[in-house]
């Protein structure tokens, strides 16, 4: 490690904590450690540029954030409702569950915990203060901690991310988040179960069991949506960008055909937002193309990767450290960039140590995950403070169980590796 | 001129949703190519590339603002306005100084890469990658911008303006 990279380091963070947007904090940085170094300017254009032309697989992105869109605009998510509530409704604090449920069937097709967020979990959030039995803060607390599940069940925006820096296969990388996403769902319930008994919620009116056949067969037409997906990676017939852009079509189709929910304008501006969102993503990539070329020609992966091996650790005790390192920095950083940035640097020492990738992957987006609830800096907190106008203060109170029970998610994870690893080894993974 | 701003931003926004729309359709045609008709296309997967690329730079340049990015904002929310304001300045100044530095390097290197073409519809690589120049000039241009309106009188409107937006304790 040389002095200027030294400076990259003290710029690129000095430059965010004064407010300079992450993504151009990068930029400024990486171009001042290509001047000290007398290295060609054009580095910047051509690690940026060639790396975009070279990444198929980012194309995905665009198409999951518009599929997204479409659904929450198309209000496919109030045709979920009562099948969730007939599912899960009659439970004591039955809101509350069929939040958690309706977030896990939005995760099988969305891939963004933000857009989750926004959509369903705002949906829900709402009509659980509306009952006059859930405070607002408990309400933003449980959809927040919902959302969270989004990236972890497949389609992942940040899985894809992930195998762009790990080169990891991402069929096998949504495979792996399968189980483990549901194991979230389970210990959520499981703590608004304990949360209903303590506080003594009333049981809420749920709708008649009866009433499941008719509801499953209205909310058919979006439950389908993770089918095709997964199936269409699965059965082979699509890799996982294709499969992004058959989701967007097919809830287009939903949205503008079969509910003719959305105008032709509407549509555009679907568009514009997609595009907006899309950019602000692939800007941070962009930023940590050229930063990471820069901490690749200092060695730093292989320098932390030779200081571990030295260390003599064990590789779980190794996977304990890092995890605990990264949901510290999960109070504070973003969860791109974390991915980005921070994620590759322990890539090689991972392989070094024997540890799955598959499994560390996973591990790590459920992690950077439950930072985006850890206060001080949650933007998941931010989000629905934003959205139910509700202080933060009131939802971070509340958030607190919801993150104890998804670290002992977590946990169970890195302990048990086959959680995440047996549905993709009955795929044919051979790790 | 501020309704011929906004004109301007409104086709800027058309424009990048044609080239999302265009992208999009050509992982359909290609889809369909591949699965329904059993015939490949190779030409979708680089016009689906070239949008997205043409897209994000386009969309970076034009439409996003400052408070659309992703900002580590938790130290600075708690400076005094003042602070902030003049901090803002330096952010901008720095972002239109890396820019414009880069610019002749980054002009030189997609000049040279006239002599590549993309391998399947033959394209110019120096055509290909002309909107990053547009990108890095903008930027610079409109960081430029922002620290002239920051340093000006006009400047309370932006911060007090962006008050209520953020999250309330």
């Amino acid at each position: 490690m040389t002095l200027p990279f030294i400076l990259v380091l003290a710029g690129f963070f000095g430059l965010s904590a004064i407010g300079m947007p992450i993504a151009y904090a990068m930029f400024v940085s990486s171009i001042g450690y290509l001047l000290f170094m007398h290295a060609d300017l054009a580095l910047f254009a051509e690690q940026i540029l060639n790396n975009f032309i070279d990444s198929f697989v980012l194309l995905s992105v665009p198409l999951f954030i518009l599929a997204a869109n479409l659904m929450n605009a198309g209000g496919v998510s109030e045709r979920l409702l009562r099948f969730c509530q007939a599912l899960v409704g009659r439970f004591r604090g039955g809101l509350a569950h069929v939040n958690v449920i309706a977030n896990i069937i939005f995760a099988g097709m969305s891939g963004s915990a933000i857009a989750d967020a926004a959509g369903v979990g705002k949906l829900l959030a709402e009509m659980m203060v509306k009952t006059g039995r859930y405070s607002p803060g408990f309400a933003s607390a449980v959809s927040a901690s919902a959302a969270t599940i989004g990236p972890i069940i497949p389609p992942s925006i940040p899985m894809v991310l992930y195998a762009l820096v790990s080169d990891t296969s991402v069929g096998y990388l949504f495979l792996g988040g399968v189980i483990p996403g549901l194991l979230m769902g389970v210990a959520l319930m499981a703590a608004i179960a304990w949360i209903a008994r303590r506080r003594d919620f009333p049981r809420d009116e749920g709708v008649a069991l009866a009433q499941l056949p008719r509801a499953t067969l209205q909310a058919l037409p979006p439950l389908m949506l993770p089918v095709i997906l997964l199936g269409g990676i699965y059965g082979g017939a699509a890799t996982p960008t294709e499969a992004a852009s058959l989701a967007a079509l097919y809830a287009l189709a939903l949205a503008a055909l079969l509910y003719r929910s959305l105008s032709f304008r509407e549509i555009v501006r679907m568009f514009v937002d997609s595009a907006r969102a899309t950019s602000v993503v692939a800007l941070l990539i962009a930023g940590a193309f050229v930063l990471n070329y820069i901490v690749a020609t200092e060695r730093v992966p292989e320098l932390v990767a030779t200081w571990l091996d030295g260390s003599q650790m064990s590789p779980m005790l190794f996977l304990l450290l890092v995890n605990l390192l990264f949901l510290a920095l999960g109070c504070l950083f973003d969860a791109t960039t974390m991915l980005l940035v921070l994620v590759p640097l322990f890539i090689p020492t991972c392989r070094a140590l024997g540890i799955d990738l598959v499994h560390f992957g996973v591990v790590i987006v459920v992690n950077i995950m439950i930072g985006l609830i850890t206060p001080p800096y949650g933007v998941l907190l931010f989000v629905m403070s934003g959205l139910m106008k509700t202080p933060l203060g009131a939802i971070i109170r509340e958030v607190w169980t919801f993150i104890a029970i998804l670290l002992v998610a977590l946990l169970i994870m890195i302990l048990v590796p086959e959680t995440v690893l047996w549905l993709p080894r009955q795929f044919g993974y051979e790790g | 001129m501020i309704s011929s701003i906004t004109r301007l931003k409104d086709v800027a926004a058309w424009l990048a949703a044609l080239g999302f729309a265009v992208m999009f359709a050509a992982f359909i045609v290609q889809i369909f190519s591949r699965y329904v008709l059993n015939d490949p296309t190779a030409w979708t997967q680089e016009v689906t590339l070239i949008c997205y690329v043409w897209v994000v730079f386009w969309t970076s340049a034009f439409l996003l603002e400052e408070r659309d990015q992703i900002t580590f904002d938790m130290l600075i929310l708690a400076a005094p306005v003042p602070a902030r304001r003049w901090l803002a300045v330096i952010c901008a100044l720095l972002i239109a100084a890396a820019f414009a530095t880069a610019l002749p390097s980054t002009l030189d290197w997609i000049r040279f890469m006239r002599f590549e073409k993309s391998p399947v519809l033959g394209l110019r690589y120096d055509w290909l990658y002309s909107i990053f120049i547009l990108f890095c000039a903008v930027v610079a241009v409109r960081a430029l911008l922002r620290a002239k309106h920051l340093i000006s009188v006009k400047w309370q409107r932006e911060f007090y303006e962006q008050q209520p937006a953020e999250p309330a304790e």
